[in-house]
């Protein structure tokens, strides 16, 4: 109902609908560029975006996905416009594993930067949106082998980046 | 569906979204699709301001160019004395018919050439 709302051009619809997604993407965008001012840029970016094209949406219940494909489509467009961030700084490997969430955030975040642009975003929507390897081809549009691919390579860096937590028994907690 | 996923990278993962207080992003979200919306409508006025200049600017040649073209395309190219005959032929026998007939012999020669 919301969303048939915001189509039709209702600016209180559309702003609850920024309410109740806004975490899922600027941490989607935070992911993907490491840095918490550019993420948050990129998702009001997003939401700009989609305003301008909700009149387009077809059906109102594929909501989620189309805007996760608007955040995606976005995010490569700044790619394409500069050298993605590396101001996340470089990963210590030899870092201790941090128990707070910033902490390993920022680890993780740190980690994700030190992947190629491709790989990076294959691992954040395999893990972060939980998708599977069919959908993020779908998605970005890359060879489901080159998806697979990214996707075990990047598991194995990320790994090795962050083996301080490999074996913490944050990572059994929180599971 | 393939899927096979590190546990501990997704624990990771999940530990790691922290974002959840909106802290004003909705607001900043909003404030610039007004500044948006403001934008376009001045545009949509520009524009219209434009047009309108435009059509004031060019009405009176235009309509000049139209009444003489009303008075000048029934023009016969021959004179016939014949009313019947006349009328008969006047599809042709005008500077219509004449820059009609050169425009369908214009778009013969065109598709024979091109095509």
């Amino acid at each position: 109902m919301l969303v048939g709302l915001a189509r039709s051009g209702d600016r209180a619809a559309f702003a609850e609908l920024v309410r109740r997604r806004q975490a899922w993407i600027r941490n989607l965008m935070r992911r993907c560029s490491g840095d918490t001012t550019l993420a948050d840029d990129l998702a009001q970016q997003v939401f700009l975006q989609a305003w301008r094209s909700i009149s387009h949406l077809q059906r109102p219940s594929r909501f989620g996905p189309w805007l996760k494909r608007v955040a995606i489509n976005t995010w490569l467009q700044h790619v394409r416009r500069s050298d993605p961030l590396r101001q996340a700084g470089l990963v210590d490997e030899n870092r201790p594993a941090q128990q707070d969430t910033a902490g390993v955030a920022m680890d993780l975040d740190r980690a994700l930067c030190a992947l190629k642009d491709e790989v990076r975003l294959c691992i954040v929507l395999s893990y972060h949106e939980g998708m599977t390897h069919e959908e993020i081809a779908g998605l970005t549009s890359l060879p489901l082998g080159t998806v697979k691919s990214h996707i075990r390579r990047g598991t194995s860096r990320l790994r090795h980046l962050l083996s301080a937590y490999m074996d913490s028994p944050l990572a059994e907690e929180t599971e | 569906m393939t899927v096979d996923r590190d546990p501990n990278l997704e624990a990771l993962f999940a530990k790691a979204k922290q974002v959840a207080a909106d802290d004003g992003f909705t607001d900043g979200v909003m404030s610039r699709i007004d500044k948006l919306r403001k934008r376009s409508m001045i545009g949509w006025i520009g524009v219209g301001v434009v047009m309108v200049a435009l059509a004031w600017t060019v009405s009176s040649p235009v309509t000049h160019a139209v009444h003489l073209a009303t008075q000048l395309l029934p023009e016969s190219l021959v004179e016939l004395d014949d009313r019947w005959m006349a009328q008969l032929l006047a599809p042709v026998n005008s500077i219509a018919g004449l820059v009609g007939l050169g425009f369908l012999g214009l778009r013969l020669a065109y598709k024979k050439i091109f095509s």
